[in-house]
């Protein structure tokens, strides 16, 4: 509408038209996910009591806990915004956080600032990080049920897992939380899988690991469930540099 | 778009080779007396983790999913076992020495060796020397964890000499890398600002 003002310049122009640029990256997953498969299996065996001792192992465990499960798997979750990932960019993410976080605990206890009571003393102040966790991670598995079979199994298994501890904490039940640890333990032999299966598929070109795809219920082709099947199409400059192609 | 940048995998690998032959050395008794891990702990943290971890984060850019998988994990072992060995410098916390059972450092060599036996796998699809590196690497693991959770000097020298050839087959193929790179055939400006051009 003309009211006799000055317009501003840009209101003469057309508007421009709307771009996308769709830039590919290499699956951040695996890293983050091996990250949680390595950390959820030691610290899980040693709740188990497959290993190690209740009060002499966690010093010399910690370490590596918060910077694989941690900052690996946390750096992996950022990257999956990238990857325009959403399952990856949240939980991921969130898990880091946890590892850091309960390395951060450990951290405190190994100085003295701080006693962690035994399995079967009640302990609500870290009961009550595992009930975000439980409901953030099961409604991931909710998500999940769109994508694929093993990745569905992780969030699941996690998530229900996180309620058990969640519960064993709080109570000082042992036997609870011993029963979210076996689950973590399964949860985290299908994030070693998943893992796999995706850095198989992105390196050799071809569907290495089955990805576990229900017809019709899941995004991608039952095509995926076939070793040797070709899943993806990259755009690539093949004679450049890292990253116009995909690289080693 | 794609955006090229340099191939993340050579500071990855000289990383890696430079953590693992000074580790493994020491590891396999070739130098040095329990006191050194205070000495060689800052090398393994700056270099080998986060040397490593800027790598692997710059692996996902370059569309390099072993690097980034690789690289990532292994810059959180050298930042994890670089921080016990700082504690126990500081006397925060007693670590186990060499020959003694060290059942937590047994069980992450378990899963490191399972995860690198994981990625070498992938890594023959476009990488024989990388396969032929990480394959010696996972080997290590397993050998290191045999001898930290059995407390045997044996299985521990082992591991040593497979990490430090994993070593060499790491610097060989971080070399590798940097040299081919130069048969690259880059799209690029000939006059233009580092990034427009290919270098400096």
């Amino acid at each position: 509408m003309d009211d006799g003002r000055p317009q501003p310049d840009e209101a003469r122009l057309e508007a421009p038209s709307a771009r996308i640029y769709l830039t590919p990256v290499a699956p951040p997953a695996s890293l983050g996910l091996f990250g949680f498969f390595a950390s959820t299996m030691v610290v899980s065996t040693w709740i188990l009591g497959w290993w190690g001792t209740p009060t002499g192992s966690p010093p010399t465990m910690f370490e590596i806990a918060a910077a694989f499960g941690g900052l690996a798997q946390f750096a992996a979750g950022v990257w999956s915004f990238r990857a325009r990932d959403p399952i990856g960019s949240a939980l991921l993410t969130m898990w880091g956080t946890y590892w850091m976080a309960w390395g951060l605990l450990q951290l405190f206890a190994a100085i003295g600032f701080v006693t962690i009571p035994p399995l079967d003393v009640a302990q609500p102040g870290f009961a009550v990080w595992f009930i975000p966790l439980c409901v953030f991670t099961t409604w991931g598995a909710v998500a999940a049920v769109r994508e694929n079979l093993p990745l569905f199994t992780v969030l699941l298994t996690v998530g229900v897992g996180c309620g058990f501890v969640a519960g064993g904490f709080w109570a000082g039940s042992s036997t609870w939380t011993k029963v979210g640890a076996w689950l973590f333990v399964i949860g985290a032999c299908a994030a070693w899988y998943t893992a796999a299966m995706v850095l198989l598929e992105y390196a050799w070109g071809r569907v290495i690991l089955p990805f576990g795809v229900l017809p019709k219920l899941m995004k991608m082709s039952p095509v995926a469930n076939r070793p040797g099947a070709r899943i993806s199409a990259p755009v690539e400059y093949a004679l450049g540099q890292p990253g116009t192609r995909r690289a080693t | 778009m794609l955006q090229p940048v340099a191939a993340p995998s050579i500071l990855g690998y000289f990383a890696l080779a430079s953590a693992l032959i000074i580790y493994g050395s020491w590891l396999a008794g070739w130098w040095g007396t329990e006191k050194d891990t205070a000495a060689f702990f800052p090398f393994l943290i700056l270099f080998g983790g986060f040397g490593q971890l800027a790598a692997a984060l710059w692996g996902y850019r370059a569309r390099a999913a072993v690097a980034a998988a690789l690289h990532g994990s292994w810059a959180a072992f050298w930042l994890g076992l670089g921080l016990v060995y700082l504690l126990g410098t500081t006397h925060t916390i007693t670590v186990p020495g060499r020959g003694d059972v060290w059942q937590s450092m047994g069980e992450w060599s378990i899963y490191f060796a399972i995860i690198t036996w994981t990625t070498a796998f992938a890594a023959l699809a476009r990488s024989p020397l990388g396969f032929v590196a990480q394959g010696l690497l996972g080997t290590a693991s397993a050998f290191a964890a045999a001898g930290f959770l059995d407390g045997s000097t044996g299985w521990e020298d082992l591991a040593g000499w497979f990490f430090v050839a994993a070593a060499a087959v790491a610097f060989a193929t971080g070399a590798y890398t940097m040299v081919s790179g130069a048969h690259d055939e880059p799209v690029q400006y000939e006059h233009g600002d580092p990034g427009v051009k290919v270098g400096q």
